[in-house]
């Protein structure tokens, strides 16, 4: 089964970002909650715009209704995405953005409770297990994209929780600590 | 050539001018020659002179005598008529000339060898039309002193002189010597404006008659309403044709029957007229007419419309756009049940007091439903009868209620229900909470 639009994706208006402030605000809200939904469906962690835009990605063109989000305006709601937290551009000209539609602390939440439920604190473990090992298969976080790893692992760093290190053949590894 | 002098008394080789005559400055022009029609007359490059009275042709030779030198003269009274000569392709090369025809119906030319044409026949040109106007007053005055002696035959008494000898009197100053040079332009301009400023006068008074006439006209209007009314009454026929009944209210529409005007009211003017503005709107429902009919009473009229329709029922006595714009301005202040407003982008509107933003929108979102979901400007004026500049800032202002919202696509902008606003349709989960 694909990802499911909400009714809001056929209305035309959905498609013009308004004016109006309040109506704009509760529009870019609906169209970031539209792209988050999309992307966990989808498990997408980066969007590439003018990608998407050149290839009419269906997320930004509605080919039912024939509208389609103009570059400016996906940017609009990429940055009001960004600003609530949930993603980061990932060059200058701001035309990749990675979504984030976890936030890394909220992987970092994940993450550290699969460990403890798992009892594998004080161990250490490469990136790649938490990937794509044969224990997190049925976790969220299976799969996850390794940049968010990364940013994950450093919150969990911050709140002196785990401690990242370089291990062999340039694979990161990390050690958790219990608190 | 009966209408060319052609003897003129000539001393040291310059002709003999009359008492009353002045050569006009710059219009010496030397090496012109004179033809008959076509055919060459006898007189060649010579100089030819203009003068307040005629154009004088003489010979250049330096040392003839006086009585040797030909020279000839033509009146400016023998003139019937004079324009310069455009010569075509095959007149490449040839003099510029004029062509001069009499009233005699004989025609003269003037061959200018050495230019200056168009110089000297716009000279010549006014000199001949100041001359005929003279001359024209010339004829009045002698046909005034003609009336007058003979009034003064019948009654014989001094006072009858001093008039006399003034008109003559200023007969003479145009001709006087002080009419020459700088001086003498000036005056002549002066005269001129004087001229125009009369002309202008006459003009307005011609306006000031013709509201006069207006004015006669809605009384006779509101006459014939009258007498039509007695007529029906004692008739109490109540078929009368429709023709009828059109006129009847064409002549109901004729207008106001005593229009504030600025003389009437004076300092009260724009409160008067604020207020007769009020009762004439609601009178006529003006506003009501610009809705669509859908409720009376309610509604919005631009203020250009409104200054056309008003005026247009003024008939007389119109008024400036700015006193109507004050008047509306007095509108609250007045508390009377209209209001002004202006749009943001600048569109000035008169509104009900009663009327409001979200009745507007309650009532556009009714035709949104009807018409299917969405509409555009120019739809929404044919629905409402109103202008797209109108029914464009209606539209703006309930999307800035938030109960529209829109859709830009190159066709255009439509307008839609704001479901934004409504929506509660989320679908990503609520942020985890942190254990």
């Amino acid at each position: 089964m694909s990802f499911q639009f909400p009714s809001y994706y056929s209305r035309e208006p959905f498609f013009t970002i308004q004016p109006v402030l309040n109506t704009r605000k509760k529009q870019l809200e609906m169209w970031i909650d539209l792209v988050l939904s999309y992307c966990r469906y989808n498990k997408v962690y980066e969007i590439d715009i003018n990608e998407y835009i050149k290839k009419d990605h269906k997320l930004f063109y509605n080919e039912k209704i024939n509208r389609r989000l103009s570059n400016e305006s996906t940017k609009i709601i990429f940055e009001e995405m960004i600003e609530i937290g949930n993603g980061e551009w990932l060059d200058k000209d701001k035309n990749r953005v990675m979504v984030w539609w976890r936030k890394p602390e909220e992987w970092a939440t994940l993450i550290y409770k699969w460990v403890l439920d798992s009892g594998q604190t004080n161990q250490v473990l490469t990136l790649w297990e938490i990937q794509k090992g044969d224990d997190t298969k049925n976790q969220e976080f299976y799969d996850l994209d390794t940049n968010v790893l990364i940013k994950s692992l450093k919150v969990l760093e911050k709140q002196s929780k785990a401690q990242v290190f370089q291990g062999t053949d340039s694979n990161l590894g990390v050690k958790f600590f219990s608190i | 050539m009966e209408s060319i002098n052609h003897s003129i008394q000539i001393v040291q080789q310059n002709p003999v001018l009359f008492d009353n005559e002045d050569v006009v400055s710059q219009m010496t022009i030397d090496n012109v020659s004179i033809y008959y029609g076509d055919a060459l007359s006898p007189y060649q490059k010579g100089v030819i002179i203009l003068t307040s009275l005629r154009v004088i042709w003489v010979q250049t030779s330096n040392n003839l005598p006086d009585h040797q030198i030909a020279s000839c003269a033509l009146h400016h009274d023998s003139i019937a008529t004079i324009a310069p000569i455009t010569t075509g392709f095959l007149g490449i090369g040839s003099s510029p000339k004029i062509s001069i025809t009499c009233r005699s119906g004989k025609e003269l030319r003037l061959s200018f060898h050495a230019g200056k044409r168009d110089e000297f026949c716009r000279i010549y040109k006014q000199v001949l039309l100041e001359r005929q106007t003279i001359q024209r007053q010339l004829q009045q005055q002698q046909e005034q002193l003609k009336q007058q002696q003979q009034t003064t035959t019948t009654t014989p008494t001094t006072t009858f002189d001093q008039p006399q000898q003034i008109t003559t009197n200023t007969n003479r100053q145009t001709f006087d010597t002080s009419n020459a040079g700088i001086s003498g332009l000036i005056k002549q301009m002066n005269k001129r404006t004087e001229e125009t400023d009369k002309v202008l006068s006459e003009a307005f008074t011609d306006l000031n008659a013709l509201m006069e006439k207006a004015k006669d006209m809605v009384t006779l209007s509101e006459k014939l309403k009258t007498a039509m009314d007695k007529q029906l009454k004692k008739e109490g026929d109540p078929s009368y044709s429709a023709e009828e009944d059109e006129f009847r209210s064409f002549l109901l529409h004729m207008g106001i029957n005593t229009p504030v005007t600025k003389k009437t009211a004076k300092s009260h003017y724009h409160t008067e007229l604020s207020k007769q503005l009020s009762d004439w709107m609601l009178e006529k429902q003006i506003l009501s007419k610009q809705g669509g009919g859908r409720q009376l009473n309610s509604g919005m009229i631009p203020l250009a419309d409104l200054y056309c329709i008003f005026n247009r029922a003024r008939g007389i006595e119109l008024i400036s756009p700015d006193d109507l714009y004050r008047a509306c301005l007095l509108f609250e202040q007045l508390n009377l049940p209209f209001r002004i407003r202006k749009f943001d982008s600048g569109v000035i509107v008169v509104q009900s007091k009663d009327e409001n933003d979200e009745q507007v929108a309650k009532e556009i979102i009714e035709i949104i439903r009807e018409n299917g979901g969405s509409i555009t400007p120019f739809h929404l004026s044919t629905i409402q009868q109103i202008s797209l500049n109108l029914s464009k800032e209606k539209l703006l202002a309930c999307e800035r209620l938030e109960r529209l919202c829109r859709d830009e696509t190159i066709q255009g902008i439509s307008f839609y229900e704001n479901f934004f606003i409504d929506c509660k349709q989320l679908q990503n989960s609520p942020p985890l909470v942190a254990t």
